[in-house]
């Protein structure tokens, strides 16, 4: 009896064993995305190392060091760069290095004998505050000649408000009864799972990686409710987070005012409203606001709007993939290949002015 | 409680932990029926009331036809079950679709009705059709009627086919009622492989194909032709899956407590003629509508043109029974078109003319295909634009075609070709060198006793077996949708 326990244990240990061999075989190709732990930013992407990203999107890339999406730092330093600042949009890792904006738009300069780096150090879950708060720390590692910052509307809204944030993220919240507003900082920590992982289990990483990623949609098909709503398999009818959100209902100017003092008005707004493929022109009330908000301080607001004519002509929408549903989730390679054509006119048109 | 929810499997575990320890034949199906009305109530408490009210009618109405001997009165009591039956059925189902098309037909005299605010019981559809086919095999003399009105309710109730079938007869249960139910080792064992196949088929496929189905379906003009075609595939492998992966689940914890429940789906999408497609698809509905329609329309006995309405009919009311909406009539008539088409086929033209079952299976496929468009689309409208991007026309600029199509398309091929090895040595009755190499590395057999069909279920620990459970487990963890979806045919 006892004989035959140990048996079936030991097939059962044996079969576990390569489950999950298999399994770390298959998230290491499909879900990975190592990380190290620095002690100024926070966890960001291992230098050096390959992360495979193919649940959302078909992506692979390498980060050099302080977070910057690329092979190696421009060999000239990167004073006067481009700063390309963002959330997970612009960390992009639906997208292979080669269809990240960040690279098609140095390539575009680079082709018009412009030798400005273009340097992406998004970081997935930023938000207006992290911009802000993050400035000098920012400035002082890259010397920026100008910074680009993509947005949505949750940016200037929850996002940048919600008090419950991780170590590592900051919020607004009202000063006084005058209604100035404050940066809370959150410092870095080398907490939480993916830490543990990443130090502990590096031989297991991408399958606790991969498990840690589902966990949000596993958990709430336990508790039978509703997917998450950033979970690119739930975007139903808006492919741009929280659907329904007011920019009207915060204080956006109040915002706008502090990201162009933390930038010396250096900054670009890179806008992405939703895709609307029966009227892809159509601007949208919250545009309209932070369009005229970022004018007011002297911000340059550049929409991903203006090129959805073009992508709608071609039969393109420049979010989702073919591996998650249409017009939904983060965006693709259309939507790239878009940013970086208004982002080069902008430039241009930055640099004219200034000459 | 979907069954793919983890609250269906605590209630699973608890019934069958009750079952098991409850002593005694009786107790256990009162246990049974306890939990089959909790799992109801568990939709809507407030229609489980009209539930056991029917099951309280039939089982009175087929005492009486038994009991007595007079032709005349054993009509008047199948006429009041059937009455009955139809009357709640029609009521709750229908009675807004015929407000509304006659709103529209006297809107241009003037005045209209207005419609009624009527919550679809779950299951009505099912459950009215069980308890209607029981009533009348009492009347055929086919089946003695059920002694006690607490085993029947414990039949009309039982919880795994009560919300979307297998719609199971009393011939094919009530037998089954002097098992002693609760689970073993073997019942368990062939239960959760049956249920762990349908729940891939549900959450790995069929839910994955909705994101892509729903997305073409819910705004058809934008897309152009492949996409739509893609849309339209990727429908016509969610409907499946959806479905028999429902059967499986609810043939899967029949088992586990004890009852055998008739087989519902047999590969129909390897069908190469549109006859054999309806003898595999959703199996008990198409027995059903045989021997309780088609038949007592006079089936094939009054001559070649009778027989062809009668099935046209049926099909017509088949597709009726889907749900109050010209789609499923359409959908219904289309498919009477086409059996009346093969039956003139196989009398004129097949004696001269050799199809081959490639071709045949193309043009069976076309056909599914095609007709799954006006059974998924919200409206006609939706249905002409669809099938005109279909055929070329009006086409819409965006291109989208999901990469999972491709990888299901390919699961399902593998899976048929396995099923394809069962189904074949079924039929000759030998054991192939293919079947008996994966059931040995698997520690599976084929389970082709009883009457739920051919299922491959695990019997004795392996490591291959382990292996394929504990990785199907972990893929559906890491790739399954989880969408919480409900299953397509509980609307109907």
């Amino acid at each position: 009896m006892l004989q035959r326990i140990l048996r079936t244990g030991g097939k059962l240990l044996a079969a576990l064993a390569l489950t999950l061999f298999v399994g770390n075989l298959i998230a290491s190709r499909t879900c990975n995305c190592p990380t190290v732990f620095d002690p100024l930013l926070g966890r960001v992407p291992k230098p050096g190392a390959r992360f495979y990203w193919k649940v959302e999107g078909n992506g692979d890339g390498i980060w050099t060091s302080n977070g910057v999406r690329r092979t190696s730092l421009p060999e000239h330093g990167s004073e006067g760069c481009l700063l390309v600042m963002g959330d997970s949009y612009t960390e992009a890792l639906h997208v292979t290095d080669d269809e990240h904006f960040a690279h098609l738009l140095e390539k575009r300069l680079r082709e018009n004998n412009i030798q400005v780096p273009v340097l992406p150090v998004a970081r997935s879950g930023f938000s207006v505050a992290d911009y802000v708060s993050n400035a000098s720390l920012y400035r002082k590692l890259f010397s920026p000649g100008w910074v680009i910052i993509q947005v949505g509307d949750d940016d200037f809204c929850n996002d940048a408000w919600t008090i419950g944030k991780p170590a590592g993220y900051a919020h607004f919240r009202r000063a006084d009864d005058a209604g100035k507003l404050e940066i809370v900082n959150l410092p870095p920590q080398n907490t939480g799972l993916c830490g543990l992982a990443n130090d502990r289990f590096p031989w297991l990483l991408p399958i606790i990686l991969f498990m840690q990623d589902r966990e949000n949609l596993v958990l709430a098909w336990v508790k039978d409710r509703k997917q998450p709503w950033f979970h690119a398999e739930n975007a139903e009818e808006s492919n741009r987070r929280t659907p329904g959100i007011q920019v009207a209902n915060y204080p956006v100017d109040q915002e706008m005012k502090m990201l162009a003092e933390a930038y010396d008005k250096r900054v670009i707004l890179l806008y992405l409203p939703q895709f609307d493929p029966l009227q892809p022109g159509r601007e949208t009330e919250n545009e309209t606001l932070l369009r005229k908000a970022a004018q007011a301080q002297g911000i340059h607001f550049v929409s991903l709007r203006e090129k959805f004519p073009e992508l709608a002509a071609a039969g393109q929408a420049p979010y989702g993939f073919v591996n998650t549903r249409f017009n939904a989730g983060h965006w693709n390679r259309y939507g790239h290949q878009a940013a970086a054509d208004l982002l080069f006119d902008e430039y241009q048109r930055i640099s004219h002015a200034v000459h | 409680m979907l069954f793919t929810s983890p609250r269906y499997i605590i209630f699973l575990a608890v019934t069958l932990v009750v079952l098991a320890l409850i002593p005694g034949r009786t107790p256990k199906k009162r246990a049974l029926a306890v939990a089959s009305c909790f799992f109801y109530a568990a939709w809507d408490w407030r229609y489980l009331g009209l539930l056991l009210a029917i099951s309280v009618i039939d089982y009175w109405a087929a005492s009486r036809i038994a009991a007595s001997e007079i032709r005349r009165v054993k009509q008047r009591w199948l006429l009041v079950s059937i009455v009955s039956n139809l009357g709640i059925l029609g009521y709750f189902k229908y009675c807004n679709f015929f407000l509304e098309n006659f709103n529209v037909a006297s809107s241009r005299f003037g005045f209209s009705v207005a419609t009624i605010n009527i919550l679809l019981p779950a299951g009505i559809s099912f459950y009215t059709f069980k308890t209607m086919s029981y009533t009348v095999d009492v009347f055929r003399g086919r089946l003695q009627p059920c002694r006690s009105w607490l085993d029947y309710a414990t039949f009309i109730t039982f919880f795994p086919e009560l919300i979307a079938g297998p719609i199971v007869r009393g011939s094919v249960f009530l037998p089954q009622m002097d098992r002693v139910i609760g689970p073993t080792a073997e019942r368990l064992a062939a239960g959760s492989s049956m249920f762990l196949q349908g729940l891939v088929k549900k959450l790995f496929i069929a839910d994955r194909m909705a994101l892509v189905s729903d997305t073409v379906f819910a705004t058809p003009g934008i897309f152009d032709t492949a996409t739509v075609w893609c849309g339209v595939a990727a429908y016509t492998i969610q409907i499946y899956c959806d479905f028999s992966g429902y059967s499986d689940m609810a043939i899967g914890t029949a088992r586990m407590i004890g009852y055998d429940l008739p087989e519902n789906f047999k590969m129909p999408y390897l069908s190469t003629n549109i006859t054999e497609f309806w003898r595999r698809w959703h199996m008990t509905l198409s027995a059903w509508l045989r021997d309780y329609l088609y038949i007592p329309l006079g089936g094939n006995r009054h001559g070649v043109l009778m027989t062809y309405r009668n099935l046209f009919l049926t099909m017509l009311l088949g597709g009726l029974w889907h749900g109050a909406n010209w789609n499923f009539v359409l959908w219904g008539g289309l498919h009477g078109c086409a059996l009346t088409w093969h039956k003139v086929w196989v009398k004129r033209a097949s004696p001269h003319i050799a199809l081959p079952a490639l071709l045949g299976w193309i043009f069976t496929m076309l056909f599914v295909m095609v007709t799954w468009v006006p059974f998924r689309a919200k409206s006609f409208r939706d249905t002409m634009s669809i099938l005109k991007s279909m055929a070329g026309f009006a086409p819409g600029r965006y291109n989208w075609i999901s990469v999972w199509l491709f990888y299901t398309i390919i699961l399902c091929v593998i899976a048929h070709f396995v099923g394809w090895l069962i189904e074949r040595r079924q039929h000759q009755n030998t054991a192939s060198v293919w079947t008996g190499w994966l059931c040995g590395l698997l520690g599976a057999g084929i389970e082709d006793a009883t009457i739920s069909g051919p299922y491959l279920v695990l019997r004795r620990v392996t490591v291959a077996g382990a292996f394929v459970v504990a990785m199907t487990l972990l893929m559906l963890y890491l790739f399954a949708p989880l969408m919480m979806n409900p299953f397509i045919y509980f609307q109907f």
